[in-house]
Order: structure tokens, then sequence, then C-alpha cells
């Protein structure tokens, strides 16, 4: 679950309108611009959360765009909270695959996370 | 005033418009019947008309200059005290001429006037200037916040040819007039510098020996336009709305910005050039409901866009483009043409790349430019010069025959290469041309008949017809200008007076709001959101002049903040007045006491044309703004540096390289600007992996500023972002061109390229001879050709690689399945739900990216996979404890042994105690102590800087 899902950062319920979206991100904008308390943070099902312009704006495009709003709708009705499968042991052929971990952690992986 | 006995009716005259700064000078009718300045006649019909007396009491019934009624709104409080006289005459209804001095009575008798009297007006409401600056002419719109109107020029048209001459004694012209010397002047008139913006080169003028930057250039031509329209207004508009080419780069954008305030501009917003004429073209039709396409065809450049209106705001979808096509490629061809046929009869060589021949192709030019309006009209013309060409010491008559036929042939590639990018965006949108509901055409080449024709013949969708070509781009910067509130006396925001404290009127208290509204608004429900100033309220409410909506009293909260939901009038502007009350209850007046919305098309935050990067030491690139990230946009992130750097080293900065590119190949991405960390900033040493807070933030426009801080020495590097383009020598790019050349070859005679990358190699062969062209003439000293050059050879360098990365598929493939299969293990094993939604995605777009063969972005997904397994297999105690003494096993080879030594006790510490979180971080942390070899930094824009 993403606390910077479009719906959650503008406050807008899932099936809010094109003209909805619009409305409630140019009033969060001016309440940001004119350092309002209530622009700054929002509040969503992984607690509170600072908000600014660059965050609003996003939201936005992403709501105007149909098929970025099917998706962060539907991202945002998962209400089952992160689970982390328990962990196990690595066999030793799986541990072949990384044959140089460092290499890849440099090189590959890391500019990725 | 009241009304005469005899009706009178007054009209603008634009001539005499620049009679007082402030006001506007009138011409009056006074003639019998009341007619109106609409009625018909011109303005100047009407002045000339006038034979009758007016009274010195007279209904006026005037105009602005946006034909907008200004009825009975004389001027009878003067002006500014320099102009106290001639006020003072106007006011006793002296007659004066245009410039206030007075004129000689003719007949005799009370109330007898000349045939021409003035009054003063002072327009009220605010406008907006909107400016084109383009490479061959330039346009300013001002605009009411309804219609636009074109600022006019000498000529009396609207187009300012974006020209500069100046003469040995350091007389500047500008416009129409400088380019007339272009023939017989070329070395001290210069035109087409919006092409170089950013480059860092300087142009020359002989005679006066200067040296002029192409910003220094755009200066002057924005100085002009600013000059003519404060001819219209009274007053040196302050600030302004700019278009830049959607597909400009960093430093032209902020050349550009750089230009505007050299022309005496306070305040500048940019906007793209296809955000803006697509802005003019949805506000004259709001209720289209397809998307329709944009073509910007330039005299430099090439934009098209796919837009769409939905509910009163308009959206681009997507946009594309080529940064050096347009209309001076036209004129190039037939230049390339003129003078095949100049050689083939005057048996000279002509050659390009003859420096001192750079005069005579100027000319030759301008020749050209002129020839292709009739040309492309369908006409056969001569391409021909009042005088002969001195070459060599002996005469060439130039008058060259050339048929339409011939030019279409000459020209068709180009509006073929423009119709290839519409298809292009096209396809990429999933969008076919019959779903288009129209093209608006935008540009001066745009005009021509064969180029609509063939992009009838080609796309099949209707050309629009409501939208001037030549000034859309203006107009929709001045509507823009309107919807934000940028009027032409905006100041600084530095300048920005204050809200008033409350004023004590003595009868009323007033208390000072601050507001935040759309200007112009597509939902007729817009929020008004305001903010206290000073002082307590208890409650606002609004409500609009015309008396048919009252909004409810909003409660204003405990930090002074309200919002408050309007109605607009629909297709108008709407006034509200505000109105407020104390804990008491009793009205309060607000200061603003009104505002205005208008209903009507709003723009969508326009998108960024490009993805904006720090390219990083190891040869990646961390991305920070993606490509169609709304604008404006600001991002603040933390950065380490890979170098250790000591006060008083002169060589030893750490550098960040900003880069723009769709690739995370840092060498593939265009270099845009830097940030330097120097050491003599320093006290102290600065060990490597050492914090730096990075702030980069883009306005509308796309002008970018950057800030660099380091957290652990308090030392802020204000303004440290120097945005050059890369100057390279015409020596090392012809070498770069001839290795291209040849690396094209090899892999042509490679046996493991199939179609579709032979495909690509045709493609890369066409952007090579679009390089050759350019050569000759960067060898004559042309600078334009240098840096389309340079620009070329880069995008030929990233197909290239691209291309050649096909040869690497089968590996690339085999990377991938491997990568998919331990990934889908360690996920599905010790992974969270998220991330198994997330490397299922991956996994998708990783199989897209396979079909298309898209070398780039299959890497791209590669990495998002590997990474998203490497998180979920360091979840596997054993595993992590692995991969933990892998990495400490390297210890000699880290940046910070010292450092280093400490993670590994702390991290073996860690899995003693079997705190997993405390050892993946260390695991990480001795990963990243890893520098990258030196190789990879100069591949990388010399970086200094990790993740």
């Amino acid at each position: 679950m993403n606390p910077r899902n479009a719906y959650y950062v503008l406050e807008l319920p899932l099936e809010a309108t094109p003209g909805e979206i619009e409305r409630q991100g140019r009033k969060l904008l001016g309440l940001i611009e004119l350092s309002a308390a209530r622009g700054a943070a929002y509040v969503c099902p992984l607690g509170a959360q600072r908000r600014d312009a660059t965050m609003v704006r996003e939201a936005m495009a992403a709501l105007r765009d149909p098929k970025r709003r099917a998706r962060e709708r539907f991202v945002a009705s998962l209400l089952v909270a992160d689970t982390i499968a328990p962990g196990g042991t690595a066999r030793e052929e799986e541990r072949e695959d990384l044959d140089d971990p460092v290499h890849d952690a440099m090189h590959i992986v890391y500019p990725g996370l | 005033m009241s009304a005469s006995s005899t009706p009178c009716t007054w009209a603008l005259v634009p001539e005499v418009l620049a009679g007082g700064a402030g006001d506007v000078a009138l011409a009056g009718d006074t003639g019998t019947d009341a007619r109106d300045a609409e009625g018909g006649d011109t303005p100047r019909q009407l002045a000339t008309s006038m034979s009758a007396a007016v009274d010195t009491e007279a209904t006026i019934l005037v105009r602005d200059f946006m034909g907008k009624r200004l009825l009975g709104r004389l001027n009878r409080e003067g002006g500014e005290s320099s102009r106290r006289d001639r006020r003072d005459r106007r006011d006793r209804r002296e007659p004066v001429d245009t410039s206030g001095r007075p004129l000689p009575p003719r007949g005799r008798g009370r109330g007898v006037w000349p045939r021409t009297c003035y009054v003063s007006v002072r327009i009220m409401g605010q406008t907006y200037l909107g400016i084109d600056l383009g490479t061959t002419n330039s346009v300013a719109v001002l605009s009411d916040g309804e219609r636009g109107t074109a600022v006019r020029t000498a000529d009396g048209g609207p187009l300012l040819p974006s020209v500069v001459r100046i003469d040995g004694r350091g007389n500047v012209t500008v416009g129409a007039r400088a380019r007339r010397f272009f023939d017989s002047d070329p070395d001290n008139t210069r035109g087409e510098f919006k092409r170089l913006m950013g480059s860092g080169r300087t142009l020359s003028f002989k005679a006066a020996k200067a040296h002029k930057t192409p910003e220094q250039l755009s200066a002057l031509v924005l100085g002009a336009l600013r000059g003519l329209a404060e001819q219209v207004t009274g007053h040196a508009p302050t600030a302004a709305v700019l278009t830049v080419p959607a597909l400009f780069e960093l430093p032209q954008t902020r050349a550009t910005s750089e230009a505007a305030r050299l022309a005496g501009f306070e305040r500048v917003e940019h906007l793209q050039e296809p955000v803006a004429s697509a802005l003019t073209a949805g506000w004259k039709r709001h209720d289209d409901p397809s998307p329709w396409l944009v073509y910007d065809l330039g005299g430099g450049t090439f934009d098209v866009s796919l837009l769409e209106t939905r509910e009163g705001v308009l959206r681009v979808v997507d946009h594309d483009g080529d940064n050096f096509l347009g209309g001076r490629d036209m004129d190039a061809r037939l230049l390339d043409h003129v003078l095949e046929r100049l050689r083939e009869t005057a048996g000279k060589p002509l050659a390009r790349s003859d420096a001192a021949l750079a005069g005579v192709f100027r000319r030759l030019r301008t020749a050209c430019e002129d020839a292709k309006m009739e040309l492309g009209e369908g006409r056969g013309t001569t391409v021909s010069l009042a005088e002969p060409l001195v070459i060599e010491g002996g005469e060439v008559v130039v008058d060259v025959g050339i048929e339409a036929s011939e030019f279409a042939l000459l020209v068709r590639p180009i509006v073929d290469r423009s119709i290839d990018v519409c298809l292009r965006l096209l396809g990429r949108q999933g969008v076919e041309p019959r779903q288009i509901g129209r093209i608006v055409l935008v540009g001066g080449p745009t005009v021509m008949p064969l180029l609509r024709e063939r992009l009838l013949q080609r796309l099949g969708i209707p050309l629009a017809t409501d939208v001037d070509p030549m000034t859309a781009v203006a107009e929709g910067a001045a509507f823009f200008a309107a919807e934000h509130g940028l009027s032409t006396t905006s100041r600084a925001p530095g300048a920005a007076a204050p809200p008033r404290a409350p004023a004590d009127t003595g009868a009323q208290k007033r208390e000072s709001v601050w507001l935040q509204y759309p200007g112009v608004s597509g939902d007729l429900f817009p929020f008004v959101v305001g903010r206290v100033a000073a002082g307590a309220l208890r409650s606002v409410q609004l409500r609009r002049a015309d008396g048919k909506f009252e909004s409810v009293e909003e409660a204003v909260d405990a930090e002074g903040s309200f919002v408050v939901q309007v109605e607009l009038a629909p297709r108008a502007a709407s006034t509200f007045a505000l109105t407020g009350k104390d804990a008491a209850g009793a009205e309060v007046a607000l200061e603003p006491r009104e505002i205005s919305l208008r209903h009507g098309l709003s723009l969508a935050d326009p998108p960024l044309p490009r993805t904006i990067g720090i390219a990083l030491a190891d040869g990646g690139v961390a991305v920070y703004f993606e490509k169609g990230a709304p604008l404006p946009s600001r991002k603040s992130f933390r950065l380490r540096t890979s170098l250790t750097i000591h006060p008083g080293q002169t060589a030893s900065a750490v550098r960040v390289p900003i880069v723009q590119g769709e690739t995370t190949i840092a060498h593939l991405c265009r270099l845009v600007g830097h940030i330097d960390i120097r050491p003599e900033a320093l006290a102290e040493m600065l060990p490597a992996g050492s914090a730096i807070e990075v702030v980069l933030e883009l306005d509308r426009g796309g002008k970018l500023s950057a800030s660099a801080h380091l957290p652990e020495r308090a030392v802020t590097f204000q303004g440290a972002l120097v945005l050059v383009s890369p100057e390279t020598p015409l020596a090392d790019l012809e070498a770069r061109l001839a290795e291209l050349r040849r690396r094209t070859e090899e892999l042509y005679g490679n046996a493991m390229f199939d179609e579709g990358g032979r495909k690509r190699l045709v493609s890369i062969d066409g952007q090579i001879d679009d390089a050759d062209r350019e050569l000759e003439p960067a060898r004559g000293g042309d600078g334009d050709a240098l840096e389309k050059l340079r620009r070329l050879i880069i995008d030929i360098d990233a197909s290239l690689s691209d291309a050649q990365s096909l040869l690497t598929w089968p590996e690339l493939e085999n990377a991938a399945q491997e990568a998919v299969r331990w990934a889908t293990v360690y996920t599905a094993r010790t992974g969270s739900d998220s991330e198994r939604r997330t490397l299922d995605e991956a996994i998708r777009s990783l199989e897209r990216a396979r079909a298309m063969r898209n070398a780039s972005e299959l890497d791209a997904r590669l990495r998002a996979i590997r990474s998203l397994g490497v998180s979920a297999r360091l979840r596997d105690p054993a595993e992590l404890a692995f991969q933990f003494e892998h990495a400490a096993g390297r210890i000699g080879e880290m940046r910070d042994p010292r450092v280093a030594r400490q993670v590994v006790t702390e991290g073996r510490s860690a899995l003693g105690r079997r705190d997993l979180d405390a050892a993946r971080k260390a695991t990480y942390e001795l990963w990243n102590l890893l520098p990258p070899t030196e190789r990879e930094r100069a591949r990388a824009y010399g970086s200094g800087v990790e993740r």
C-alpha cells in the first residue's frame, strides 16, 4: 500500500469525477500556497502524511490519465495490509544465482533500489 | 459627464495610442448619427469623417483596444506630472493634437472645434502580454483575459522579424528594417539566433567590433516588442508569458529567461509553444469532444501535440517533435538547389565550407526565403539578386528559375519527416488518425498549400481554420498570463507589496486577506481559498455582482484560512464582492473588496517533455523528473559524494551532473548543467560518502533552478548551477561523426543483424546524412550548423548504442530469464505482498520490452527485477549472512577502510543478536563503500556522486 496513492493525497473518494479531481486539486494547491495547515498534511490508512504542491500536481496528473487512474483506484481499493511471508533458508543451488553479489549490488541492483 | 444635444461617436485611432503614458487618446466623430465604432468604419475612417461641432458636454461611446465598451470612463483626474499640461488642456477640452499641443482654432464662436479633437481615457482592468519569440519572426499579443489582439509593428502587421543589425556607430536596428540589410550588410546583421540560445556562443558585428550572445540579441527583439506593447497600454509591461519550444533543453530555456530580464521584464513565465497554441485553439472551441492535434512547424523547430478537452480542462496527452526541423530546412534545401544551378552556369565551386563566402550564402538564403512563399503557393518563381555576386574577382548573376513541382520535390522529405513524427506520436498513444477530430496548424510554413495538401493526403484529418497560424502561440501565452493573473503590471516577487494592514477608514474597519483562485476556470463551481492577513474573522461570504449567486458563510478556521465555493456565470466573467463577519457577528469590509473569475478553458499542468536526472559515478542515472511529470515541480533528495576532496585543491570539485534523456545510461543522456561543490568553500576535508542535499525546481516552462547543501558542514551552494551546453570543437565533431559512420558500416556487415536491426540502421543512416549536410556550412563558420551537428551526433550515438545492443540481445534475454526466475523464487518466499505485486508488474513490462525488442527498456526492467529480488533475498537470514560476509571480504578495496571496518563490526554484532534490519543496513553500506571505477566516472560526465 502506497501512502502517496493519488486518491489519498487528494483525499478523494474512488468515485470522484474528473471535474471533482480538478476542483479538489486546485483547492489543495491554493491552501498549500497560503501555507494553510490543512493543505500541508493528510491522513490515509497508513497514518498522517506530509503533502506538498508537487505531490498534489503529480496526483492530479495521475488521475487525469484514464489508465493511471484505473491503476491508482485499484491500488487504493486494496485494504489488505502488507504482510511479509515467513523467512526460509536459501538452498545452495539458488545462491549460485548471484555469482558476484557485490558486483551486482554496485552495477545492477543498487541503481534500481 | 452628462449627455449632449448632439450625439457623438468615438473610436480609437491606433496611430495616436502612444499619445500619453497611462492614458489613451481618442479621436471623436461628431456626426449627428450615433454610430458605434463597430458600425463598419475603421477607426481611421471615423477619424477623417468628422465634420460637425461638438459641445463641451458629450455622450461618448468608446471601445478600448480590445473592442470592449468603456462608456463614460473619462479620466478627468490628470496623471503623471510630466504630462500635466497636456492633460489639463484635455480636461478643459481645449483642442489639442496627438501629442497634446494646442491646435489653432477653426471656425468661430463657442463650441466650435477642429476636425479632430482628443480626450483622455484611462483603460480600466488588467492587460496581459504573451510573446512568441520565434526563430524567424516574433509576435506579441495583448489580452484582456477574454480576447487577444496582436500588437502591430511598424509595417502594420503582427510579425516582427527576429533580426538585429548593429552598424559601425553602434546604432541598433531590430525587425523588418534590420532584415532588409541581410543582403547588403550581412556581416552586421544577424538572425536565427534563437537556435543558438544557451550554447555559450557569441555572434560578431564587424563594423561595430561588437560581439553579442544570442541572449543579448533576443533581448533586443523582446525589448522592441515590449516597446510596441507600451505604445498600446501606455505603460512598459513588467511581466509577460514567453513561449519556448516543447523540446527546448534547460540551457535554452534559461537563456530565454535571461533575455527577458535584459529586455526589462521583471517577471516572466515560460509556456511550451504547443501548449500555448493548443490553449488558443481550445479557447475558441470549448466543447470539442474528440482529441485533436496541434501541428506547429516554426522556422527552426517542429512540435506536435495530442490534446483533449474534458470538463473544461485542456490536457496535453502527449507530444513529440524535432528540435531541428522547420522552415529554415526548406530554405536550406532550396539554397542547395540554387547553388547547384549556379555552379553549373557560373563554373564556380561555391563550396559552403568556404568561410569567405559566408556573406554570399546569407544573401542567397534571404532570396530563397522570399521565393519560398510563392513556391509554396504552387507558383513558379525565380531566385534572384538585384546585383551580381562578386566571387573570386568575377561576377555571378543570380537569376535562377524554379518550378513549383521542383520545390515540392525538394521540401517533401521535410514535410514527410514531420508527418512521421505525428504518426509516431499517435502510434505511441494507440490512436488512429481517423479518431482525431482536427489538426490545428501553427507556424509560418503551415500556410503553404502544398504542405496542407500533403498533410491531408497522408493523415486524412480535417484541418482547423479558426486559428491564425502566425499569432496562435503568442495569443495562447497571453491567455495563459490571464489565467494565472500575470498582468503587464505584475512585479518581481520580491517587489510585490504585501497585503495592506487593516485600513482605518474611520467609518468601517477593513481586513486584508490573501486569496488563491483561478483567473479562468473550466469548472463552474470552483473554490476560492483565502487566509486572513491580520486580525480575526469568524466567516467569509462572496456575492456575485449580478445578484444571482450568494455563497454560504464559510467559517474561518483557527489559523485564519477559509475555503468558499462559488458559482460562475457560464462563459462569462463573474465579479464577486467579498464580505466578512467578526466574532461578534458584525460585518467587516475586506480588502480586496471584489475579485473576478472567468468561466472558460483552463489548462492542466503542462507535462515535462524530457526526463531529467542526475548522472551517477557508476554510469547510471538517478531520475528525479520523469518525462510527462506535471510542471511546475520541485524535488529534494540526498546523494553522497564518491570522492574525497581537500580544501585548497583546485581541481577536485565534486560534480553533480544534470542530464536529460530517456535512458538510465548516463553517457547516452545529454549533459545540460551541473552543480560543482568546490573545495575552496570548505574549511576542512570532505570525505567520500558525505551527504549532499540537492533541491531541483522546475517552473511551469521547464526552467530549472538548483541548490546543493552539505548538511554535515552547514554549507549551502546557492546558484551553483551553471547551465551551459558542452562546447565541442568542430574537428572533434568531425572525428566523432566519422567514427559513428564506421560503426554503422560495421553493423551492416554483421550477420547477426535481423530485419528489425537493419531497419534501425537505415534510420541511423538518415541521421548521418542530416549531420553530413550540416558539416559543410559548419566548416564555413555557420554557428547554427555547428550546434545542430553537435546535437545530431549525440542522437546518432544513442541510436547506434540501442542498435548495437540488439547484437547482445540473446545475452540480455538470458539474463532477463535468469533474473525473473530467482527474483520470483525469493519474492515468493520472503517478499511482501506489495513486492510480489510490483514484481508481477515489472515482469509484464519486461515482456513488453522483449516483444518490442527495446534494449534500453529491457535493461531498465531487468534492473528493477533484480532490485526486487535482492530486497526479498536479504530477508532470508542465511542469505543475508552470506552476502554480508562476501562484502566484508573486500574491505581492502573500499573507499574508506576505517568506516568499512566499523560497519563490518556493527554488521557482525547485528547478525549475532539476530537484528536482521541492522545487518541488512550494514550489507548495503558495505556495497556502497566500493568506489566506481574512473572509467565509469568519465562516462558519467565526471560525476562525483552516488545514491
